[in-house]
């Protein structure tokens, strides 16, 4: 059997989030959450039939880490960690795996996903891969 | 050293079971190697366990069933003559076919004293998956010594039923279990009877 890795797309970024000194970890992950349901609020337009899966890692280093993933469109992000205090930046990792959707549609999804509060500032070393 | 692989597909929880079986093994002293593999060029799940204390070999790039059945087969080579450990827990991609990793590791020169194929169902989407990759269902149980039926929280009985019959019907007879790796329902029993600790 051949493995189905044609039908899918695959994208990954890497931003350096700089936070604002009033935002702390609640409001992080709050920020985070929304990142995951704008994905998913696009590939609701735009995907395919099926989500590999959407799923996201957040270090502040000793301030904590959190990370959240969905696989469903009914999906509600549950984040697992903890971001304590306030944390200054987070390095965030965001990898998305649909099938069935163009990659160009889903590369303009997840830049349009950033929530503005988080300042993104793009650090990846890929912009996004088909496989 | 013995083989532990993870397979299921995306998103079905197998990061989440391995960090639960990692810490399982490590608890009772055993020796661990954990081999992460993703078909894209940047991890995740590497970075997700780095953070949670269990260190990763990192197979990027291409999927350890086809692409990177070489590279799997010289990073266990690698481990054995370097680490030295009881196990090797191997989380395969989420668009690998377990039977043909199965396959290439039985034929491979790491010496493997078992291979132990946990598989897991995303109960959930089960029959979306099953509907889109019918063939990858069958692999994933055919190719399983457990096949492990998981976030049951998230179903009723009757979804549990419609997947237990789909097994069935496959008709290999594999053990099923049902589980939640995510609250650690049932993940002592499928390490029991998975590593036999």
């Amino acid at each position: 059997m051949t493995a189905p890795h044609g039908r899918f797309v695959a994208y990954t970024g890497r931003w350096r989030i700089v936070l604002a000194s009033t935002s702390d970890g609640d409001g992080a992950i709050a920020a985070l959450r929304s990142l995951l349901v704008n994905v998913l609020a696009g590939l609701t337009d735009a995907g395919g039939p099926l989500i590999g899966h959407i799923k996201l890692l957040a270090d502040a280093g000793a301030a904590g880490h959190v990370a959240m993933s969905v696989t469903r469109y009914d999906e509600v992000p549950r984040p697992k960690g903890e971001l304590r205090g306030v944390p200054r930046a987070l390095d965030l990792t965001l990898a998305v795996i649909v099938m069935d959707t163009r990659h160009d549609d889903l590369a303009r999804i997840v830049e349009n996903a950033l929530p503005k509060e988080l300042n993104p500032e793009w650090v990846g070393d890929t912009t996004g891969e088909r496989q | 050293m013995k083989l532990l692989v993870i397979g299921g597909f995306l998103g079905s929880g197998k990061t989440t079971l391995l960090l639960r079986i990692a810490r399982q093994l490590v608890a009772r002293s055993l020796k661990i190697a954990v081999i992460e593999n993703e078909i894209g060029t940047v991890g995740l799940d590497n970075q997700y366990l780095a953070l949670e204390g269990i260190p990763v070999q990192e197979l990027y790039g291409g999927c350890v069933c086809c692409t990177l059945t070489g590279s799997l087969q010289a990073m266990l080579q690698r481990i054995e003559s370097s680490l030295a450990p009881d196990w090797v827990l191997v989380e395969p991609s989420g668009v690998a076919t377990p039977g043909d990793l199965v396959a290439s590791l039985r034929s491979g020169a790491a010496t493997l004293e078992a291979i132990t194929v946990i598989n897991l169902l995303d109960a959930p989407r089960f029959e979306a998956l099953a509907t889109v990759l019918e063939p990858m269902i069958e692999d994933y149980v055919t190719s399983a010594d457990i096949v492990a039926i998981n976030k049951i929280d998230e179903v009723d009985e009757a979804a549990i039923v419609r997947i237990r019959q789909v097994i069935e019907r496959i008709g290999v007879g594999r053990p099923v279990l049902e589980l939640c790796a995510e609250s650690g329902l049932n993940v002592d029993e499928l390490t029991r009877r998975a590593v036999g600790v």
